[in-house]
């Protein structure tokens, strides 16, 4: 977060964004995700089939963004939540990613918490929309 | 072969404004709500549509399996560009999807159902995605803003296991000026502030729907458990139904503009929704959608038996809990007016 992406750059991670798709290493059998070139867990560099994560997962840590910490494409949103958290979450497969939780108080972030994935905006940028995971406290 | 819906889902955003914030504000509150939902900064008519598809997904249906996506809003992220596409990827949806997209009017919900229940018909596939999600905007100074809510619905339509079975449908157009419109590059919304003039074109084509297609089915009101017509406020909806003889007790259930205020082309199908949660088999459904400008769009609905998935997300679920209230300066700001 906070780096400019290209629009190109983005085009070839839209599933990935969108979606949680990564990368399962056929050798050692763990899933990439951001999916690399090589497996990071092994270093197999071409057997790999697409896996669908499943968006669940737990904080593993998380801090919270004072607004004026803000890179400037989230200026205006930070603008308005004035605070707001970003989680290290460790998925059910594995994976750690990095994200924003939303539908949360910051007060009420908490490591363990259990979570899922949501599709937002994350920001817009030469009027084109960026969507991408955010993650939200688990519902039921 | 009987086509109907085997799945559904909701999505009303958690962030609400009541009535008295707009009487602080404005010294009144021209809409006839209680409280009315709001986007977060992140949302916009296709997350919503989003999360209301993958709840109506949970019904079983292989997102693979959907060969139609039918969608619907007056809103869409973008003037122009499809939207199908992102719905597609974020759902895992089939690339050879037929896809169709509606939004003229916030009749359009309606619209995407019926396409889609025509392809189904016609054999062009077996599981159809039908997502109607908005959020209509207008200026924060005028009156017609005060009861513009948000929120999304998704329906699976197909032909096996059918919670309920589509029965017959209509529609009707005809050519009514100055109620609610949006001039060509303009965001928006307007209408002539002449209420008359909107509920005349809102009787005249909802009543003319909802009698023609009962006389086609042989149908009186009394046959029917519950009511659905589309609200554009707090009372025409009411005021229709009596005037064709349907009783209080079955409009209530359908009845959800006074907690979310007017979610455009989702509007009837959120309200579809919040019925069939609490529908039994053998109960019919009587359901009335409307555009300005005007048309409407009648159909007849019966409830077969298929059952409701246990600790689903219902609409009323949505509209009482995990609830965030705005003060009316953040509203601004969320709604980007500011
Ligand atoms: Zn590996």
């Amino acid at each position: 977060m906070g780096a400019h992406i290209s629009i190109p750059m983005y085009q070839r991670a839209v599933k990935q964004r969108y979606r949680l798709v990564g990368l399962k290493c056929l050798k050692c059998g763990k899933i990439n995700f951001p999916p690399k070139a090589g497996c990071k867990y092994c270093g197999n560099f071409d057997q790999f089939e697409e896996a669908q994560l499943s968006g669940k997962g737990k904080v593993y840590s998380y801090t919270i963004i004072a607004g004026a910490g803000a890179p400037p494409e989230f200026s205006e949103e930070a603008a308005y939540r004035r605070f707001y958290p970003v989680v290290l979450v460790e998925l059910d497969e594995g994976p750690r990613i990095v994200a924003q939780l939303v539908d949360v108080e910051k007060d009420q972030v908490e490591i363990g918490m259990p979570v899922e994935l949501v599709i937002r905006r994350i920001y817009t940028e030469e009027d084109v929309i960026r969507y991408g995971y955010k993650f939200r406290p688990k519902k039921d | 072969m009987a086509v109907g819906i085997v799945g559904y889902g909701a999505y009303l955003p958690r962030l609400r404004i009541t009535k008295k914030e707009y009487q602080q504000a404005w010294g009144n509150c021209a809409a006839g709500i209680k409280e009315k939902t709001v986007m977060d900064f992140d949302e916009d008519a296709l997350t919503m549509g989003v999360e209301a598809a993958k709840e109506a997904l949970k019904c079983g249906i292989n997102p693979e399996e959907i060969e139609i996506l039918c969608w619907a809003s007056t809103n869409p992220p973008y003037q122009e560009k499809m939207v199908s596409g992102a719905a597609a990827v974020m759902l895992g949806l089939r690339e050879d999807v037929i896809a169709t997209e509606h939004g003229q009017s916030i009749r359009a919900g309606s619209e995407a159902l019926l396409t889609a229940w025509a392809f189904l018909s016609a054999g062009s596939g077996r599981n159809a995605l039908v997502i109607a999600a908005d959020a209509p905007r207008a200026c924060p100074r005028e009156s017609i803003e005060h009861g513009l809510g948000a929120g999304g619905v998704a329906y699976i339509l197909g032909t096996e296991n059918l919670i309920a079975e589509i029965d017959g449908f209509n529609s009707f157009v005809n050519e009514m000026l100055g109620e609610r419109f949006r001039p060509a590059g303009d965001n928006n919304l307007r209408d002539i502030g002449v209420r008359a003039f909107t509920f005349a074109s809102y009787n005249q084509l909802v009543t003319r729907a909802l009698q023609s297609l009962m006389e086609k089915l042989g149908r009186k009101p009394s046959d029917y458990n519950y009511l659905v017509i589309q609200e554009i406020d707090g009372r025409s909806a009411k005021s229709v139904a009596k005037k064709l003889g349907f009783d209080e007790e079955q409009l209530a259930p359908g009845l959800l503009y006074e907690q979310t205020g007017d979610t455009g082309a989702s509007s009837a199908l959120l309200s579809l929704a919040a019925v069939l949660d609490q529908s039994k088999p053998g109960e019919k459904i009587l359901l009335a959608a409307y555009g300005s400008g005007a048309g409407s769009m009648a159909v007849s609905l019966t409830v077969t038996g298929a059952p409701l998935k246990e600790g689903r997300n219902t609409v009323k679920k949505q509209l009482d809990e995990n609830i965030t209230y705005l003060g009316y300066a953040q509203y601004l700001q969320v709604k980007r007016y500011i």
